[in-house]
């Protein structure tokens, strides 16, 4: 397994190779030859990997509907393997001349076989492909040899490996699990006459996971994925937790490959609005976005092609039965544009975040509120009526599970500082600290929407204080519910700059509380003390918003599994 | 009178000028032929043009926008029609007097209306899209399936084309034989029988021809020969052709042989190349040679001889269309073979062929005198079809101005079909 780390080292990143695909999505055949490969040192003394763990989630992410999956026999993958550890050093192309060794003929069997070639077949045709002679009179719908040429040449390989996998734990129960690793993708050729096989490296592609967990913490005894759950200790709970998020990455970024790019032409037009030939079986999802190109003819008479807009997907078309069904998008960037346009996928996360710097007003902290006997008197030396702070917000998009467009459920952490007199005289701070969760609708029009969002959380007024060199926080939490509206304006298909107002609606806190270093309560107050203290009000925010087509750490994966819009 | 002329060149100036401003031709003029997929209908790939005439380039690049795509769609429509009619090899309009008929009904065969009736099939996505002149241009390529049979109807109901109908009555539609080409001492009528490739491609033809209204015979038996081979007796240095003998047994105005082969291509597949060759009976002069191709498939032979026959007997048929077309004009062919006995010396068979010429040339339109020997006289007679519709009425008239001549020898018939007048003379 060393030589796992020679092989990583020498693999570039940028290697791209270019497929014209001419506005039609073929399907590729897809093969897997080792469930992950690790360089020899790359887990951590005492970790143990979670291969059933790892292997669902590459199915899930890597395996996906716009490939053919091909299962190899057991005994040509161990001949692989061992041929591949016997190996001095390991290149990707030493790599690839294996592969074809043992099993590029497989998969050629594979490529061969009636069952492949008739369910395969149909879809390599074109239109105009019905309408020939061969179609219609002799009703035949054998495979042409340019048919055949696409199949023979449309199947690959992969290959996940791991370069690290580290646990740190802090504080003898905060666990960290780090993956970093990528994939390896090689392309099959099977040449027209002697039907050679060749094998040779598309991409490499890497990335990293990031999970968490803490040690006597009931709540990671159960990994959950959709509808199933894992039982697991902490260890396991932050282990697939980085899994599942690089496992998510690498499967956008094997949609990044612009071979396996979704791509279609626009076949109907109106208005704004388009329908493409695809949908539900190639996994397209209600939101996903399509870059618009055309061609065109440059002054020496070339043909380049330009991204024009884009649009995202507004009805899934449910071609898995009915290959008529389109797919429906509207378009927010660029010029309007006819039939014919090609659209190419723009894959992404799912997941926005956003950050957003803004003002509060209408809230009520007295300079009683401050009081702190620890710090000898009030912190604030004023009431303060307003804050000024800042919002970092991850947002999932639910539309494909709840199959409404623009729908996303939030996660908001905001921080901010009362806008009031400091008193001089004593050594402390307040700070306003928010967590948030709830759903957005965005409604668009052309290039901008406004989004309504309505959001349950508590604020906290947080103030920090030392006593005999330990550090403490005396705080004040309560209960709120935000409502608001936010415009926003796209830039182009993946950054935004937004505006909103809102209003949050500030309860009597609940809680009152001192909390050592280790956020544990060391003693608690009486909330009637701040019965007319108020942390709502109107707040102003602007901000920008970005769509993320990587994150290291797991955000709402489980919902994941629920996609069916 | 000099202003009259003045007028009439300024009126033609006029209709040239509004024809040239207004003409419905198609911008592009470029397709393709992909396919003939049926004996009626030709699959076609064909590109259209569209450019703004508006001098804002913003404006210009809105336009082509707004209304570009269906723009050149519709001119690639027209594009498409217009390579039916007269681009190819073998295009439905072929001849400068078609065409100068044609010229004033421009406006019809390439109306919005029309051009959807000859469109029987459009395909939904774009081939190729490019905007051209910085945006302001668009060309855009498609597949359509014309109908060629709604489109020669148009064509002969302008008097454009000459209606096969027409043709029909005057002399009957061209009488076509098929047959596979064989070499030196192979027998076409065996390989028929004996290769289920062959009989496949051979009934393709009569099918295409059938559909096309044409009389056909893909021979069952082998015909008697004999007579015609002892006829051409003293033509010693003939090659053994047994289609054109075969095809002048039968009377065939027109005979097409065939062959083909098996090419390998990638992947396995196998593509089918196959020639078809036409003929005019009486002289076995080719006509036309054309190669059709299929598309490189596994297995499914049959399905790849079709495919090949329909495109090479598509090109085919048109030269035949356009020789039965020059010929009507000339008259109704037929073969004229006279065996001479032996018996007679010089001067009589001298006196015999002096008849005959005479014969020939009052009875035809024109005459072609192939061979004159002692033994053997063979012409090529057109006559008028009114008069001289049917052989054997030729052959009346020759055997009544042979016996008003008295040249002490009698005229019989050995044989007589459609084409062909196989005659002997012996002594009495």
């Amino acid at each position: 397994m060393k030589k796992f780390m020679q092989i990583s080292l020498i693999i570039v990143l940028t290697v791209v190779v270019v497929f014209p695909q001419q506005g039609k999505y073929q399907r590729k055949s897809v093969s897997s030859v080792e469930s992950v490969w690790f360089k020899s040192d790359a887990l951590q003394k005492g970790m143990k990997f979670d291969y059933e763990f790892f292997d669902k989630m590459v199915d899930f992410y890597i395996e996906v509907e716009r490939f053919d999956y091909n299962v190899l026999p057991e005994n040509l993958l161990t001949d692989f393997r061992k041929q591949a550890n016997e190996l001095e050093t390991i290149t990707s192309d030493k790599l690839g001349e294996l592969l074809e060794n043992t099993i590029g003929k497989k998969i050629l069997e594979i490529l061969n076989s009636p069952d492949v070639k008739k369910n395969r077949g149909l879809m390599l045709k074109d239109e105009s492909a019905f309408q020939s002679f061969a179609a219609t009179k002799a009703k035949s719908l054998g495979l042409t040899e340019n048919e055949l040429a696409m199949l023979m040449n449309s199947a690959y390989i992969y290959l996940p490996f791991i370069t690290s996998m580290t646990e740190k734990i802090d504080k003898e129960k905060d666990i960290t699990v780090t993956i970093e690793g990528g994939i390896l993708w090689y392309n099959l050729k099977v040449d027209k006459n002697t039907e050679d096989i060749s094998i040779r490296k598309l991409i490499s592609a890497t990335t990293s996971g990031i999970g968490s967990a803490t040690k006597g913490d009931k709540d990671y005894n159960k990994y959950k994925f959709g509808s199933e759950v894992f039982k697991t200790t902490p260890n396991q709970y932050a282990q697939y937790d980085a899994t599942l998020a690089w496992a998510k990455n690498l499967g956008v970024k094997t949609k990044e490959i612009d071979a396996f790019k979704l791509t279609a032409q626009i076949v109907e037009a109106v208005g704004r609005k388009y329908s493409f030939s695809l949908g539900a079986k190639e996994g397209v999802h209600l939101d996903d976005g399509f870059h618009l190109i055309e061609i065109e003819e440059d002054a020496s008479g070339d043909e380049i092609s330009n991204k024009v807009g884009f649009m995202r997907v507004l009805k899934t078309g449910q071609n898995k039965n009915d290959p008529t069904a389109y797919s429906k998008a509207i378009q927010l960037l660029g010029r309007k544009v006819d039939i014919g346009t090609i659209v190419h996928e723009h894959p992404r996360l799912g997941i926005d975040t956003r950050f957003k710097i803004g003002m509060i007003s209408g809230m009520n902290i007295e300079a009683d509120h401050t009081y702190n006997a620890f710090v000898g008197g009030n912190i604030l030396d004023e009431d303060a009526t307003s804050a000024f702070g800042a919002n970092f917000s991850f947002a999932y998009n639910l539309a494909p599970i709840v199959g409404i467009t623009q729908t996303f459920l939030d996660i908001d952490i905001g921080a901010g500082v009362p806008l009031a007199k400091y008193n001089k005289d004593v050594d402390g701070s307040a700070f306003l600290l928010a967590v948030y969760t709830g759903l957005t609708k965005k409604v668009w029009f052309g290039g901008s929407n406004v989004g309504v969002h309505a959001w349950f959380g508590y604020d906290m007024l947080s103030m920090p204080f030392e006593v005999s060199d330990e550090k403490y926080s005396y705080d004040v939490s309560a209960l709120g519910a935000k409502f608001g509206a936010v415009y926003e304006y796209l830039f182009n298909p993946d950054l935004s700059f937004n505006v909103g107002l809102g209003y949050k609606l500030g309860f009597a806190p609940s809680l009152v509380e001192i909390t050592d270093e280790d956020g544990d309560a060391v003693w608690e107050g009486d909330e009637a003390d701040f019965e007319d203290m108020k942390l709502g009000g109107i707040t102003f925010t602007a901000g920008i918003n970005y769509s993320l087509g990587e994150l290291p750490i797991n955000i709402f994966g489980f919902l994941d599994p629920f996609k069916k819009y | 009178m000099k202003s009259l002329h003045k007028l009439a060149a300024f009126l033609l100036i006029f209709l040239f000028v509004i024809t040239s401003l207004y003409s419905q031709y198609p911008e592009s003029k470029e397709a393709t032929l992909i396919e003939s997929v049926s004996s009626a209908e030709v699959l076609i790939e064909a590109t259209g043009i569209y450019k703004s005439k508006e001098k804002s380039e913003r404006k210009a690049r809105k336009q082509v926008e707004e209304k570009g795509v269906s723009n050149a769609i519709k001119d690639a429509k027209k594009s498409a029609v217009y390579f039916v009619l007269f681009g190819g090899t073998d295009p439905l309009i072929s001849t400068t007097e078609e065409r100068q008929i044609f010229e004033p009904h421009v406006a019809f065969f390439f109306n919005t209306d029309n051009i959807s009736r000859y469109i029987s099939w459009e395909e939904i996505t774009i081939r190729k899209k490019v905007k051209t002149d910085g945006g302001k241009g668009i060309k855009v390529t498609k597949r359509f399936k014309v109908n060629k049979e709604i489109l020669s109807k148009d064509l002969e109901s302008y008097n454009i084309l000459a209606a096969r109908a027409d043709l029909a009555d005057a002399i009957g539609n061209p009488f076509i034989m098929v047959i596979p080409a064989t070499g030196k001492g192979e027998n076409p009528i065996e390989l028929l029988q004996t290769d289920p490739k062959v009989r496949h491609a051979a009934s393709v033809v009569e099918s295409y021809l059938t559909a096309r209204k044409y009389d056909v015979v893909v021979p069952e038996q082998q015909a008697n020969l004999e007579d015609l081979a002892k006829a051409q007796q003293s033509l010693a240095d003939q090659e053994e052709d047994y289609a054109y003998q075969l095809a002048l047994s039968i009377g065939s105005d027109v005979y097409i042989t065939f062959a083909g082969a098996v090419e390998k291509s990638g992947y396995g597949t196998e593509k089918y190349s196959l020639i078809a060759r036409a003929y005019e009976t009486t002289t076995a002069r080719l006509l036309g040679t054309e190669t059709g191709y299929s598309q490189a498939r596994q297995g499914e032979i049959m399905v790849s001889i079709e495919e090949a026959m329909n495109d090479a007997i598509d090109k085919v048929l048109s030269r035949i269309n356009n020789y039965w077309k020059d010929d009507l004009k000339r008259g109704i062919q037929y073969k004229l073979i006279v065996s001479i006995t032996t018996d007679l010396d010089e001067d009589e068979v001298e006196e015999i062929q002096f008849a005959f010429a005479d014969a020939v040339e009052e009875i035809s339109k024109n005459y072609k005198e192939n061979i004159v020997t002692n033994q053997t006289l063979d012409y090529l007679l057109w006559c008028d079809h009114d008069k001289y519709d049917k052989s054997s009425k030729v052959y009346r008239y020759i055997k009544k101005a042979f016996t008003d001549a008295e040249l002490g020898a009698s005229l019989r018939s050995i044989n007589i079909n459609r084409k062909m007048i196989l005659l002997k003379i012996e002594s009495e």
